[in-house]
């Protein structure tokens, strides 16, 4: 009667306890604000594992001085690294998730104050920042308002309310955000704080908005093993496209500075606990950059870019621009291997590197319904390319086999050939002609698919059993594209899921990463710098394990 | 109206306390109940017995936090209608569940079963709720006393339901550890 015995135990709780439960707090800071200052992250993280007696020698302190030439904002901040057991927490320097917006701009004159209960004594505390667009649901006008500037960047709301964002002070006045601002009694990173959304751009620049903050919080499930280590800074105005590729103690991944129009791909050594930028490319006007990391073969990274560029000075053919690139680890250097005639899917990953082949595929014909595409083999070793399969996507190893979907009077089918040779081909199974973009990938025993079926409008992943025909296992209304279709580790990863492999059992989470064969899982946090005295935002990488 | 103002009135036995207790923590009360008894009439039966039974017990206690005493007095009438429901079948609730996961924290040996009482148990739990980081212990109480469920406690505390998880998760592990600790040494 364990059950039992807690419960009855839980009736006897102190009155503080449950008098501190029963407060209403207007946010989380606003709940810790009756606690002693934050302590520094330097201490807390040393306090943490003198706790746990968790062994200090596996924990590593590194001050890094920037994360890439031209990052801007860079604090002198910390990565700590630790591992204990199956569980590897690595901590990459952050980046608000940013995407820039068409928009148009109807800048007002900053905003005077117009709430002003008494007037805030020099140095008290913001206790809370209320937006009352939100907690009372007051209109607004639709139209960029700027709301306030810096040597740096002009800020603005995407409506005519900061008036209506209220700054609570400790001695119980008030006044609107931008006097706050303006007077120095709050900053912008107190908006972040109190998780107030906000445009920015850089000074006097026209067109590019970026922001607002983006929360991708989901939490990781609990069945395994993974921990947070408080630990990192952030860098404001990056957009990190979380973690992409690993290869031995390195991981690779891509800082986009939108302000400077700089990509960088960079490397985080996690025994050395160094990072490292390998390569950075300019591209002005770039309205939206996709980097899809496919893997690493003899010390060169591919990936594919895909390049969405509309400005006015730019042609037709500049607008958009999609090709797969050969990074030279060592060196630094790039180049283009492949350049794709027409908009490859940028939805679903669909390139695979077997031995010392690169299979990806292209479109080859916009204008068939459903579009018509082949299958390309690309020698890493020689540099040859060519049609390795016509009338095929999808392509995916299993065993000894290729994998790959062909379509054929009007239905769409599963195939399988000899990996090197192409060789043998063997049809595995039919599909429904309402099915579209499908995706393949093994998991060592069962053959995985997902597709879209345009009659129903959703999502089906399932395996092929053991007769060839496809044994659904999830189907959803369509929600976006599932971005992620992989397996590693036991687990299929989709964009918004994961499954595992064996007992089918579905985890929602969004943000896990696969890869090669190991799970990854990314959670912005918001955290407290001390010495800043600015709350910044990281992401915290987990190593995923059972 | 200051909470001291409304036991003022209970002591004159005036039923403006009734009133003035209802508007400043009704919502708060009702929400205890629901979260045990599910929305409906249970629960807001349970909620008026919570007045009557705060008006028949002020005088003679004092309390100093009403809100605290009459959550108490909710939180006990629920469990008892629950237990009423329970044995004559009428559906279930999320408290069995939320007790099955937090007594995934008691140690699991025979001995230390029959040594623990509740009372002991109870002291080690209010001594580790004094330990824990002011935001862990909210999250604790606000989950496993005032059965709010995580979607609710993330709402409230303006933070992601994975946060909320993880903290209930870590001061979980973090309270079977001292369980086990002290389940051996006592």
């Amino acid at each position: 009667m364990r059950n039992e015995k807690i419960f009855n135990a839980m009736e006897h709780l102190e009155d503080k306890y449950i008098a501190e439960a029963m407060e209403e707090y207007s946010s989380a800071k606003d709940m810790e604000s009756e606690e002693k200052d934050p302590v520094d992250p330097y201490t807390e993280a040393v306090l943490f594992y003198a706790e746990d007696n968790v062994s200090f020698k596996k924990g590593r302190f590194l001050k890094w001085a920037g994360l890439a030439a031209g990052v801007c904002a860079v604090t002198a901040g910390v990565v700590i690294m630790g591992k204990s057991g199956l569980f590897e927490v690595v901590n990459i320097p952050f980046v608000t998730s940013s995407e820039t917006t068409e928009v148009t701009v109807a800048s007002s004159e900053i905003t005077e104050a117009s709430v002003k209960a008494t007037e805030p004594e020099d140095n008290t505390v913001i206790v809370s920042i209320i937006d009352r667009t939100k907690t009372e649901g007051i209109g607004y006008d639709d139209a960029f308002e700027k709301f306030f500037e810096d040597e740096k960047y002009e800020y603005y709301f995407s409506g005519i309310y900061s008036q209506h964002i209220i700054v609570h002070y400790e001695d119980g006045s008030q006044e609107d955000i931008a006097t706050a601002l303006n007077a120095g009694r709050a900053t912008i990173a107190d908006l972040d704080r109190f998780e107030v959304s906000y445009y920015y751009k850089i000074l006097g620049a026209e067109g590019v908005f970026l922001g607002p903050v983006s929360k991708t919080e989901t939490g990781f499930p609990e069945s395994f093993n993974a921990e947070i280590i408080n630990t990192g800074y952030g860098v404001k105005q990056n957009l990190l496209n979380g973690l992409t590729v690993v290869q031995g103690n390195k991981i690779y991944y891509v800082v986009n500075d939108w302000i400077e129009n700089e990509f960088s791909i960079c490397s985080y050594d996690i025994e050395k606990h160094e990072i490292e930028t390998v390569s950075t490319e300019y591209y002005d006007n770039a309205e939206k950059i996709n980097y899809d990391f496919i893997g690493i073969y003899s010390d060169s990274l591919y990936y594919r870019l895909s390049l969405y560029d509309h400005s006015s000075t730019s042609t037709a053919d500049e607008k958009e621009f999609y090709c797969i690139k050969k990074l030279n680890l060592s060196t630094g250097e790039s180049e283009n291997i492949y350049s794709y005639t027409r908009e490859p899917s940028v939805y679903i990953d669909k390139a695979v590197i077997i031995d010392n082949y690169l299979l990806f595929e292209d479109i080859a014909d916009y204008n068939t319904t459903p579009i018509y595409c082949n299958i390309v083999r690309y020698d890493m070793e020689s540099g040859n390319t060519i049609i390795f399969k016509e009338n095929a996507s999808a392509p995916a190893s299993h065993k000894d086999k290729l994998i790959f979907c062909r379509r054929q009077d009007g239905n769409l089918a599963i195939y399988s050939c000899d990996l090197k040779s192409g060789e043998n081909e063997e049809k595995l199974c039919d599909l429904s002609s309402n099915y579209v973009y499908p995706s393949i990938c093994s998991d060592g025993e069962k053959i995985w698919v997902s597709v879209l079926d345009t009659l129903n409008d959703t999502f089906t992943v399932g395996y092929l059993d053991e007769n060839n025909n496809l044994n659904p296992v999830k189907s959803s209304i369509k929600d976006g594209f599932p971005y992620e279709f992989k397996y590693a580790n036991g687990y299929i990863v989709l964009h918004d899921m994961m499954i595992d492999a064996k007992s089918e059992e579905i985890t929602a989470i969004e943000n896990v990463r696969a890869v090669g064969n190991e799970l990854y899982y990314g959670e912005y946090q918001t955290k407290y710098n001390q010495r800043t005295k600015e709350y910044q935002k990281e992401l915290i990488l987990y190593h995923l394990s059972k | 109206m200051e909470d001291r103002n409304i036991i003022d009135l209970f002591f004159r036995r005036d039923r403006k306390a009734i009133t003035e207790m209802s508007e400043k923590y009704g919502k708060r009360l009702m929400r205890i109940a629901s979260n045990i008894l599910g929305d409906g009439r249970d629960a807001e039966e349970c909620v008026n017995d919570t007045y009557l039974n705060t008006w028949n017990s002020i005088p003679p206690n004092d309390p100093e936090n009403l809100l605290c005493y009459s959550a108490k007095i909710v939180r006990n009438l629920a469990i008892n209608i629950l237990k009423k429901n329970s044995a004559q079948k009428r559906g279930g609730s999320n408290v069995e569940e939320t007790y099955d996961e937090l007594s995934e924290c008691l140690p699991d040996f025979n001995m230390v079963e029959d040594r623990l009482d509740e009372k002991e148990l109870s002291k080690l739990i209010n001594v580790f709720l004094g330990g824990l980081p002011k935001k862990s212990r909210i999250i604790f109480v606000r989950k496993y006393w005032r059965m709010d469920s995580i979607k609710t406690i993330a709402a409230d505390l303006r933070i992601s339901e994975g946060n909320v998880k993880n903290t209930l998760f870590r001061t979980r592990q973090k309270l079977k550890e001292l369980l086990s600790e002290e389940g051996i040494s006592i």
